[in-house]
């Protein structure tokens, strides 16, 4: 159940940001636009609103799947953003005299470039996805690993309690590792990818 | 000597100006190249060598005055290749190769081999040298048989020997398939070694224009090229001299 609302709101929240992170990081007219706003928006603190879920989405799935989705899309963005905005402007330069076409340019350049930068995005937003879901879960819900704690905790249960807190250790971990098998498929060419040394 | 055809085919720079706000960087150059023409740029920094580069690739347009590339070629190719070698570190070096085209793998591979990196294909530019990756950039800039081929200090960051290497592999290529060569470099000898002609560039003017018609290959040690040497050195240091002083 825990499992299944990550996965939903991470997938949308994180999709979101890259989306949001190539636009931004592209366009300069997109930058002004956007860029303001959406730092005015990161810096509430998500849990903050909480409360205001609630008020406007029940008590059912959509506020927990919407926190994790808002959770997870900033990493994603501001990572996504800054790596395209970092791409070595010479390689684009030369990319362009070797007529590459804005397609071109974006598939063989930007995003390669971009990819180390939006991985370790990738990467921070499901450690804060997770967190969020814990948080989401503690609210009138009926099940998820979050319901447990709650639960326990009124009945003194300590073991389960530990066993919450080993069943996200274990799903932080899964999580982090297939990110790191994934960067090191995509990222074979980075120096510090190539040997295996993914920190 | 052979004195530039007026006529025909050729690259040639009518009045090309270039001001980046209030500093000019180039004084209306007029040049004509003809094609086949091996052309080495020198001059101090900032003479507007580099810029003037830039301008024939069509990377930066001019102030004012005009390029033209004449050609019997529908769409005369023009490839540059820079002092960092610009390799796209997430393509294996047959993939940079081939960078902005399709299917021509066996050109390429052919190329590689070419500039002595047989079997290298599918290495990452990681792990190569200095060297071989400007190899691998030379290889990128012929693949697309340029009618013109644009060289910014293409072996500045090399050391010496590898340099000579370079310069022997570059002559080599040529050899087998002249091309019109733009070559901008800091390197007297490396001008006086590989160019049919030499533009000694000065406060955004040519301030010498010197046919070098020695035969090939040229030796470095050669006297009359040693003495060459020494004189557009002198004219460098002086010009510079005289940029101090001002």
């Amino acid at each position: 159940m825990s499992l299944r609302r990550v996965a939903i709101g991470f997938v949308t929240g994180a999709a979101t940001g890259l989306v949001l992170g190539f636009l931004v990081g592209l366009s300069s007219l997109a930058h002004g636009l956007l860029d303001r706003s959406l730092q005015m928006v990161r810096t509430i603190p998500h849990l903050a609103l909480v409360p205001l879920m609630i008020l406007w989405f029940g008590i059912g799935e959509e506020p927990r799947v919407l926190l994790v989705a808002m959770g997870s899309l900033f990493p994603v963005y501001i990572n996504t953003m800054s790596g395209i905005r970092n791409v070595d402007p010479k390689l684009i330069e030369l990319g362009r005299s070797y007529g590459l076409g804005p397609i071109g340019l974006i598939v063989s350049v930007v995003l390669p470039g971009a990819l180390p930068s939006i991985l370790t995005g990738i990467r921070y937003a499901l450690g804060v996805a997770w967190l969020t879901l814990v948080v989401g879960e503690t609210i009138a819900s009926r099940d998820g690993i979050g319901y447990m704690v709650q639960n326990a905790r009124e009945l003194l249960r300590t073991d389960v309690i530990l066993l919450a807190i080993v069943l996200y250790a274990i799903a932080g971990w899964l999580a982090d590792s297939i990110t790191r098998v994934v960067e090191r498929c995509l990222l074979r060419w980075h120096p510090s990818y190539a040997k295996g040394a993914a920190r | 000597m052979t004195g530039p055809s007026s006529s025909g085919d050729g690259l040639s720079l009518r009045g090309v100006g270039k001001a980046f706000g209030e500093r000019t960087v180039l004084h209306k150059v007029d040049l004509e190249i003809p094609t086949g023409q091996f052309i080495a740029l020198i001059g101090a920094s900032g003479v507007g060598k580099s810029t003037l580069l830039r301008i024939v690739a069509g990377l930066e347009p001019p102030t004012s005055g005009r390029v033209e590339l004449r050609s019997n070629h529908p769409s005369p190719d023009i490839r540059m290749m820079f002092q960092e070698d610009r390799l796209m570190p997430w393509r294996t070096v047959l993939r940079n190769v081939t960078l902005g085209l399709r299917g021509r793998d066996d050109d390429a591979r052919a190329l590689l081999a070419a500039v002595g990196l047989a079997g290298r294909d599918k290495d990452y530019p990681v792990v190569l040298s200095g060297g071989q990756r400007q190899r691998v950039a030379l290889a990128r800039a012929l693949i697309h048989e340029p009618e013109l081929l644009l060289l910014d200090e293409p072996f500045g960051a090399l050391d010496a020997i590898t340099r000579t290497s370079m310069q022997l592999l570059l002559e080599g290529l040529l050899a087998r398939r002249p091309r019109t060569v733009l070559l901008v470099t800091h390197d007297v000898e490396e001008a006086l070694v590989l160019a049919d002609r030499v533009l000694l560039m000065r406060d955004g003017r040519v301030a010498r224009d010197l046919f070098i018609d020695h035969e090939r290959p040229r030796h470095r040690g050669d006297p009359e090229l040693a003495a060459l040497k020494e004189e557009l050195l002198e004219g460098l240091v002086s010009a510079q001299a005289a940029q101090a002083i001002r």
